[in-house]
Order: structure tokens, then sequence, then C-alpha cells
């Protein structure tokens, strides 16, 4: 049973990844737009993502079980990840937030701005678990 | 010496996890409330509103006012400033007495995003649609031929009407989007952001009263000018 939900949350947290990571870099690129400012510099807010990515790659190609197997963690993903995708979410449909439709582009930018960094918090913490449960440890399965 | 390096690298991976964990959580709890609270309602009986009331009374006196003939004027105002001034105050009337104040005889709640639609009507409709594009000429208006028989004298006290219902909706307007952002709830963010819907509706609808009054005003005067002979 454990084993079925693991492998449940392991399959979601890519899918997860993959979805928010595109909606927030269509928030961000568009926010940059708007705003003129260089897009090179929303890299800074894409990056952390684009590490995690690489590390769950690392994850799966060399199939390490102290990270995939570890039921814990790939919930503290999916979490993670669902709750990127609702503040996406808000940004983009929550028209009860008077910016959603005052400044003209259905996309309310002053409540993803405030998000940014707890994103990037959740997403680091995220990174920094993943390196160290690839780090050896007592675990029999490793 | 390894071992125990080893465990603590253990330790450290699941505290880490468990921090981004709680973390999370707490932050989803806290958004999922935000939401709740950005879609609060409040209850609202126009019926026990007096602004509302004095709204509607001011729209049918306006337009009784502007319903005389300019023909058998009994003043000394000029026939194509009276007709001009008349057209002009039966189009604000029409903008007073739009689809959206209508419809607040229905409401029974008003959400945030209702009184931002009634600041838009209020905006669009009455202050840039009536206020501005049709009365404004008022303020600067050069009456060297006596042709509007001293209302232009009142020019500045048009003026001075014009100029703080503007600034009072430019007030509301910078206030509504302070829900917008997200914050740490506290029961003072509650107060100062959520429950100002509420207050904010009050002050749109004393703004909407006080252009009711000084398009009431004007189409006294047109009607005191031209007497009380109708179409």
């Amino acid at each position: 049973m454990i084993k079925m939900i693991n492998g449940l949350l392991y399959g979601l947290k890519y899918l997860l990844l993959i979805i928010s990571f595109a909606l927030g870099s269509y928030i961000v690129l568009y926010m940059y737009q708007r705003l003129d400012k260089p897009l090179l510099d929303s890299i800074f807010i894409a990056l952390p993502f684009l590490i995690l990515f690489l590390l769950f790659a690392i994850n799966m190609l060399c199939n390490q079980k102290r990270v995939t197997s570890n039921l814990f963690y790939n919930l503290t993903c999916c979490l993670v990840f669902a709750v990127i995708l609702f503040i996406e979410y808000r940004t983009l449909f929550d028209t009860n937030m008077i910016a959603n439709s005052k400044l003209g582009y259905n996309i309310n930018f002053n409540y993803f701005a405030d998000n940014i960094n707890a994103i990037k918090v959740m997403i680091i913490g995220l990174i920094v678990g993943n390196v160290l449960f690839m780090l050896p440890n007592d675990d029999k399965k490793a | 010496m390894k071992q125990i390096l080893k465990e603590y690298v253990k330790i450290f991976s699941y505290a880490i996890t468990g921090i981004v964990f709680v973390f999370a959580s707490f932050y989803l709890i806290m958004n999922i409330y935000h939401m709740e609270e950005v879609s609060t309602t409040f209850s609202i009986n126009v019926e026990e509103d007096s602004n509302y009331e004095e709204i509607k009374n001011k729209i049918e006196t306006i337009e009784k006012y502007t319903s005389v003939s300019v023909n058998d004027r009994t003043g000394k105002a000029d026939k194509e400033f009276l007709a001009d001034l008349k057209s002009k105050l039966t189009y604000c009337n029409t903008a007073l007495n739009n689809e959206t104040f209508q419809e607040l005889a229905n409401k029974k709640t008003m959400s945030i995003k209702d009184v931002y639609n009634l600041k838009n009507v209020l905006s669009t409709n009455v202050i840039n649609g009536c206020l501005i594009e049709q009365l404004h000429y008022l303020t600067y208006y050069d009456d060297k031929e006596g042709s509007s028989d001293g209302l232009t004298n009142y020019s500045e006290y048009i003026k001075l009407n014009i100029d703080t219902i503007s600034s009072k909706l430019n007030y509301i307007d910078k206030d509504l989007l302070n829900n917008s952002s997200y914050y740490y709830n506290s029961s003072n963010a509650t107060v100062s952001v959520m429950n100002k819907p509420q207050d904010m509706y009050e002050d749109l609808m004393t703004t909407y009263n006080q252009s009711a009054s000084l398009i009431e005003m004007l189409a006294k005067w047109l009607y005191e000018e031209v007497g009380v002979t109708h179409d």
C-alpha cells in the first residue's frame, strides 16, 4: 500500500513540477514584459525550479532509492507544488482581487509578486533536502 | 565518528524536509483563508439606505425639471444656451439612472467586485460622461452677453464640486486595490482591508448622491428659468 502511494506521489511530483513551472514562467515573463524589465533577469526566479528539476533527473537516472522511495520527501514535494499551483491559480483566476481586472491583464501581478519569495524558500528547501538525502546515511535501502 | 556524521545528515535531511512540509501546509491554509476573506460579502438593504432613496428622488426631480420646453422661457437666458443645457442634463439623468444603479434595488448582498463595478459606473457614466464631458464647460463659460442669466456665477461652486467628487473617487479607487496583495492574516488586516468594501460602498453612494445633487441644482435653475410650461 505504502509502495503504491509512494509510486503515485513520485509520478505526481514530476507532473506538478512541470505544470507549476510552466504556469509560473508564463506569469513571470508576462510580468517582466509589462514592467519592461530584461527577460533574462527572470532567470533568478526560474533557477531554483531548474536546479530541482536537474536533481529529480539525477535521482531518476541514477536510481537513488534514498530519495525516490522516500515517502515523506515525495509527499512534501507534492504539497509544495500544490501550494505553488494554488498561488498561480489565484493569480490568474481570483477575480475577487481587484488588481486582476483593474490592471487590464487579467493577471494579478501584485499577489504573485508577494508570493515569489515564499515559493523560492520552499523550492530551495526541497533542493537542500534532496541533496542531503542523496548523501550516504544509515538507510539500509541505500 | 563517521557513523555519527551519517546520523546527523539523516536527521538534518528529515528536519529540512519537515520544515518545508510545515511551512507549505501553513502557507496553503493561510492562502485558503485569504481567498475566503477576499470573497467576503456584506448585506445591503437599499430601502433603509438614505443615500439610495435620495438619489432616486433626485433622478425623478431632474426628470421633471428637464421636461420643460425652453421655447416658452420666462427668464433672460438665451434659448440656445437653455436648449444645450437641457440636453446635457437629460443625458446626465440617464447616466445617473443607469442599469447598475437600478440593479441595486434587487441586491441583498454586495461583494468587493460589485463595489468595484459600482465605482466603475460612477466613474465612467456619471463623473467622466456627465460632470466632465457635459457640465464642466460651465466652470469656464465666458458669458459676456449674459446669455446664462447668472448661472455661470456658480462656476466656482460647480468646479469645487466636480473636483471634490473626482478626488473622492480617486481615493476609493486606490483603496480598492488593497485587497490584491497577500498579507499575513491578522484581525488588524481584516479590519483595515476586508471590512473596507462596506465603507467604500457607503462612500460611493455619498459621492453618487453628491453628483445627483449638483445635477439637480442645475436642473432646478433651468426649470425656474424656463417656467413651469411642460412639453
